[in-house]
């Protein structure tokens, strides 16, 4: 019986294929509820994101990689043979660090996000609305969401800023503090524009404005951030009013002069302004950062900032993995205490029908004449000493499972010597 | 008790050297975080110098302000009590203890350098006028040390923003304009007190010495020192002078500090030297 994982991800599957592979939600729980039907799949569940559509299950036969691969080509109406080669097939220990290393964050494209740790535990949500899963996955899963935050909060993996518009805001903060309050005019449609707008709106400002040579355009997008739609030639009036401007209009020449911010600043009276330029060719003429009191940076300033940020976080990678390897452990641990609590189980209960069977024989016979109290004395006596007799052993079992030093093979051992019966798991 | 007293004095200043250091390296190394720790050494150091000032006042009889031990003492005790009363309020302030709490140290290992005897008070110091001048003075000079301070953060940050680098400084500094808003409103308490405090000095010089100024060199400097934080706030309110160049005035003010504060006493001399 051993953990199982198969799937695909961005390193090993083109994003043509991926794209055929990948669940919704709602799919991703109808899915398990088709399968948990099959016996040969005893736990299973399914992370899929858009970088990876990865099952994770426990299974004792060998033969489930096929029957499973069967499931999912007929379930996705492609040919097996389309996928199979970019398919990874891990087991037990390599199963279980190639998990860990996913919610950690060292696996995804983007080094260190944060999201596959949500999207993990989303997957084990799923997998328990559809009940496909056993004590096994679960504590799988539960020590790979567990393993995400500890990397996150014991090592540097998840800090600075990982993208463009992530570093702008984080400078925003250096400059404003909170930015709670503080209002904001995006100059333009420019996606990256929009996408840093849309990170921006998430902080409570006091006020969205938004630019745009075509009007129409400017109110479209002003509705989606619940801001104002201005004409483009209010927009040097609209300067001194705003903290914050992202610019990324297609513009081939400068859409706001050293005159213009200047002007801006003295109506402002010197209140810091902060202008992101995303623009290729730049939007914002470049001598505006001589100004005291502006502070403009342009796509390769942010883009800077992320590459340093990659930079350091994979010199925390060595500090996940070692992460990684104690919560290997620790499933291990509790795998082992599993194995352990019926076997100490079976031993109590073997040992006190016996001590029971005996007494009750002698009870009935030749110490009939005991009275209630004497019996309970001799019930609580030869309690004691069975107690006594089986602490060592029990405590040994106990002891095996948490790696402490015990002779090897212990469990085995006292299974033999007691003729306990190796009950099953689960 | 005079053991008890010094006993405590020195405690508290090894904790104020440990929490600098403390404070220092985790705003230098980006991947220390010492929680909590430094500001409760700060704290607890501040305990111990708060009996070791009470005791001393019960044995001289009244508030410690006349030698430079004394005066030294004070004035770091109100700086730390200020820098607390900050801390509570904001949770990224704490790291301005990088700035303060060794200013403090530096005071205290200074003043403990300087006799410590109880010095029986001059004719011109008893007078109710003293309880009242100098505590005034101390708390502005407090203030403005810590706006002082919170200058430097504003200078720091600007630089980080401009060369456009995410140090480890910058997410546990206060931002920018958190810096300034600090040092405006700790400019504002403490042009006051100083305000104050001038005022009731001249006061105090009609009663002791027959008029009300005399230009002798603390005086002069306290009304330059005076003077530059009214065009600090000036330029500020009504120019709408903001950024590098009125944070440079502040910088400029707090040396006029220092030497009103200090130099007057030892390098020129005059009425106000006691020491």
């Amino acid at each position: 019986m051993s953990i199982t994982l198969l799937g695909v991800n961005h390193k090993t599957c083109p994003v043509e294929i991926r794209e055929k592979l990948s669940f919704s939600r709602e799919k991703c729980k109808d899915f398990l509820s088709k399968l948990k039907k099959d016996p040969l799949l005893e736990e299973i569940a399914l992370l899929s994101t858009c970088n990876r559509t990865e099952f994770y299950y426990f299974s004792g036969k060998e033969d489930s990689k096929e029957k499973l691969l069967d499931y999912l080509a007929e379930e996705k109406a492609i040919d097996t043979g389309e996928f199979k080669k970019h398919l990874y097939f891990m087991k037990d220990r390599e199963a279980m660090e190639h998990l860990f290393s996913v919610s950690s964050g060292i696996d995804s494209m983007i080094l260190g996000e944060g999201q596959i740790l949500g999207q993990t535990k989303e997957a084990l949500e799923i997998a328990r609305e559809a009940e496909s899963v056993g004590p096994n996955i679960c504590q799988l899963l539960r020590i790979g969401i567990s393993c995400g935050k500890r990397a996150r909060t014991e090592t540097g993996i998840g800090t600075g800023a990982s993208s463009i518009s992530f570093a702008a805001i984080e400078f925003a903060k250096m400059l404003f503090g909170s930015l709670t309050g503080r209002s904001a005019m995006i100059i333009g449609a420019g996606k990256m524009g929009q996408l840093t707008a849309r990170q921006l709106a998430r902080h409570n400002l006091s006020q969205v404005i938004v630019a745009n040579k075509t009007y129409e355009k400017a109110v479209e997008m002003a509705e989606a951030f619940n801001g104002k739609a201005i004409h483009f030639d209010k927009m040097e009036e609209h300067l001194s009013k705003v903290d914050i401007v992202i610019s990324s209009t297609g513009a081939p020449h400068y859409v706001l002069r050293y005159e213009t911010v200047r002007q801006a600043l003295r109506v402002r009276r010197n209140k810091p302004l902060f202008l992101i330029d995303i623009a290729v060719p730049r939007d914002i003429d470049p001598d505006v950062n001589k100004l005291p009191n502006v502070y403009l940076y342009d796509i390769d300033d942010l883009q800077k900032v992320v590459e340093n940020t990659l930079g350091e976080r994979k010199e925390e990678i060595a500090k996940v993995r070692n992460i990684i390897k104690e919560e290997i452990e620790n499933y291990f641990c509790w795998a082992r205490g599993r194995e352990v609590v019926p076997i100490i189980q079976a031993l109590n209960k073997k040992a006190d029908d016996l001590r029971s069977e005996e007494l009750e024989s002698i009870f009935n016979k030749k110490l009939s004449h005991l009275s209630e109290k004497d019996r309970e004395l001799i019930d609580y006596t030869t309690k004691k000493i069975m107690n006594k007799l089986l602490h060592k052993t029990i405590v040994t079992l106990k002891k095996s499972s948490t790696n402490g030093r015990v002779p090897g093979n212990a469990p085995e051992l006292i299974c033999e010597l007691f003729e306990l019966e190796r009950s099953g798991e689960n | 008790m005079e053991k008890i007293e010094t006993l405590s004095f020195q405690i508290s200043l090894i904790l104020y050297f440990s929490a600098s250091a403390l404070f220092i390296l985790e705003l230098c190394l980006k991947s220390k975080n010492f929680g909590r720790l430094p500001v409760l050494k700060t704290l607890i150091a501040f305990s111990f110098q708060t009996l070791s000032i009470i005791l001393r006042s019960v044995r001289a009889g009244h508030p410690p302000m006349a030698t430079l031990f004394e005066t030294f003492s004070l004035l770091s005790w109100i700086i730390v009590l200020l820098y607390l009363l900050q801390v509570r309020s904001r949770v990224n302030h704490k790291s301005l203890g990088a700035f303060i709490i060794p200013i403090v140290f530096i005071m205290n290992a200074i003043g403990i350098t300087s006799v410590s005897e109880i010095v029986p008070l001059q004719p011109a110091l008893q007078s109710i006028w003293f309880f009242i001048h100098v505590p005034l003075c101390f708390f502005g000079y407090a203030c403005l040390t810590i706006a002082f301070c919170s200058s430097i953060i504003y200078f720091i940050q600007d630089r980080n923003l401009k060369i456009k680098n995410l140090t480890a400084s910058f997410q546990k500094l206060p931002s920018l304009m958190d810096a300034d808003d600090l040092c405006y409103k700790m400019v504002t308490i403490g042009f006051t007190l100083l305000t104050v405090g001038i005022i009731t000095g001249s006061f105090w010089a009609q009663s002791a010495w027959g008029s009300y100024w005399q230009w002798d060199p603390k005086e002069t400097w306290s009304l330059i020192t005076w003077l530059l934080y009214a065009i600090y706030l000036h330029t500020r309110l009504i120019g709408g002078w903001r950024g590098k160049r009125t944070n440079l005035v502040i910088i400029i003010g707090f040396i006029c500090v220092v030497i009103t504060f200090l130099g007057v006493n030892y390098i020129i001399g005059g009425l106000h030297t006691y020491i």
